[in-house]
């Protein structure tokens, strides 16, 4: 399904017509999910209605691991394979990883507060999301650093196969870290095992971010296509 | 290719430190950046104490990435990088090479001076070797992360900035073992198991960081 | 039970999340959405008659 979905014409023609579909699924999935997250889901024992902000603040968290892992995976095909439309859809996973990851950070300082009573604490996961955004951040620099935009590409697929390596030693060390200097606090979160009533707007909410994500990454990816064919078009002269 | 080897390596090495004067540029560098320190947290010795590891690591991390994307233009106005491509060295060895060489003109200087900061930040003295140990394992991994950064950005505007926000990601990892393995030696213990951990992220960027500097080289080539 | 039930109040906080989080999203959505709109209308004319290559 890669190869037949690889073409870039191919996919073009495809996400077109899925576009407005798309569009719909995101706006249903968003109501519905903001619905049963702020009015239907119940409050928890310790953390009272502060909990909702879990429904927001995890698929962000999830969604930027996600668009993370893809960038490697895309970044990975283009360098072993140098198929075009694995950089472009790298360079569209960026910024949305980016925006994801700093929402994690926002949320999850938000909730924090109430919380904790501080608005940012070094914990193991928040440390690792910071980095986690700083690389998506030397992503999108190194990948539109150069004059010939298409030059950029190869050296940040090959800083996306790195950071993919280094992330997981990342995690490790600042955990490890994290033990050793533990902080005073007790963390709280929204509890291990969740309950059914709770799950229902997490996955909702989960699956409206999931085809934001594909619908943005559909949109960048076309307007990349669309200016590079212009570009090569220029170069050729025909224009 | 022995003798093909040492003469890059010396040439290098001549390269990097045109006068005897550029060790002393680079202590330079690292004392003045130390000096920064004990001057914003205060003289008295007990804050200096705590935060010693973190102030001797994060100088020499900010020492070596003084004019790191520079690395690779004098040699590539030169034409001389197309020409070692040229030869039959592999690239990951000459890029290996040329670590070592930065290493020794950057790396080598801080760790000779090391007991001197170790009275300027009132470090007790009894596991010195082991710091100094580790800061080689970590001054390494630096050199090898930082040449590996300037490559991706060859060619690149801005790319002063750029480098800096690539690199730091990169050593975050070797940055927590560093300093933990000096934290705990300042307590008065060995500490092998971050000395294990610096020595498994040296061998794994010995590995990566010659393979990607090549790639990204030969990308700036083409 | 009073005191094992919270009464804060922790709406300022919500509304304060999930404003954040939308507002963005949907900033990002319509940011994206027009530079879609703008390459493909800016360009239909230059692609169509372009088409063989």
């Amino acid at each position: 399904m890669i190869d037949y979905l690889a073409n870039p014409s191919r996919f073009f023609r495809i996400t077109n017509f899925l576009l407005p579909w798309l569009m719909g699924l995101l706006i249903t999935l968003t109501i519905i999910g903001i619905y049963f997250a702020l009015f239907d889901s119940p409050e928890d024992l310790v953390q009272g209605s502060a909990v909702r902000i879990m429904y927001v603040h995890v698929p962000s968290a999830w969604l930027s691991i996600f668009s993370y892992l893809l960038l490697s995976i895309c970044s990975f095909f283009f360098i072993v394979w140098r198929h075009p439309l694995a950089d472009i859809l790298s360079r569209s996973i960026a910024p949305v990883g980016a925006l994801f990851s700093l929402l994690t950070l926002l949320t999850g300082s938000i909730w924090g507060r109430p919380m904790w009573g501080t608005w940012w604490v070094w914990d193991a996961r928040l440390t690792s999301m910071l980095i986690l955004f700083i690389f998506f951040l030397g992503y999108i620099a190194l990948s539109n650093a150069f004059e010939k935009n298409e030059r950029g590409s190869r050296p940040a697929a090959l800083l996306a196969i790195v950071g993919s390596i280094n992330l997981p030693i990342v995690k490790f060390s600042v955990d490890w870290w994290n033990t050793l200097h533990q902080p005073a606090s007790i963390i709280r979160t929204g509890g291990i095992s969740i309950d059914q009533s709770m799950l229902v707007p997490l996955i909702i909410m989960t699956l409206a971010f999931h085809t934001f994500f594909i619908l943005v990454v559909v949109l960048r990816a076309h307007s990349i296509l669309i200016e590079r064919k212009v570009y090569h078009l220029k170069v050729l002269g025909k224009i | 290719m022995k003798s093909k080897m040492s003469s890059i390596f010396y040439r290098e090495l001549k390269v990097q430190n045109k006068s005897l004067k550029d060790p002393l540029f680079v202590i330079g560098v690292y004392l003045s950046l130390l000096l920064i320190f004990p001057l914003s947290l205060g003289p008295s010795s007990n804050l200096l104490k705590n935060f010693s590891p973190a102030i001797i690591w994060t100088c020499s991390l900010i020492t070596f990435l003084t004019a790191i994307e520079k690395f690779f233009i004098s040699d590539i106005s030169e034409g001389y990088l197309e020409q070692l491509f040229l030869s039959n060295l592999p690239l990951s060895v000459i890029v290996l090479i040329k670590a070592l060489c930065h290493w020794i003109s950057v790396g080598f200087p801080l760790i000779i001076l090391f007991p001197l900061i170790s009275i300027f930040l009132n470090l007790p003295l009894n596991l010195l070797w082991i710091i100094c140990f580790s800061l080689f394992l970590g001054t390494l991994s630096f050199s090898l992360i930082g040449i590996m950064g300037a490559a991706l950005v060859l060619g690149a505007k801005k790319s002063n900035v750029i480098v800096i926000l690539i690199i730091i990601p990169l050593t975050i990892p070797i940055l927590i073992f560093g300093i933990s393995s000096t934290l705990f030696c300042l307590e008065g213990l060995i500490p092998y198991s971050t000395l294990y951990l610096q020595c498994m992220s040296l061998s794994f960027l010995l590995a990566i960081s010659p393979i990607v500097t090549s790639s990204a080289i030969k990308i700036y080539l083409e | 039970m009073e005191t094992v039930f919270n009464n804060n109040n922790y709406d300022f906080f919500i509304y304060l999340s999930y404003i954040i989080t939308f507002g963005s999203l949907i900033f990002l959505l319509i940011f994206s959405y027009l530079k879609f709109l703008i390459s493909k209308n800016l360009y239909s004319t230059i692609i169509e008659n372009n088409n063989d290559t």
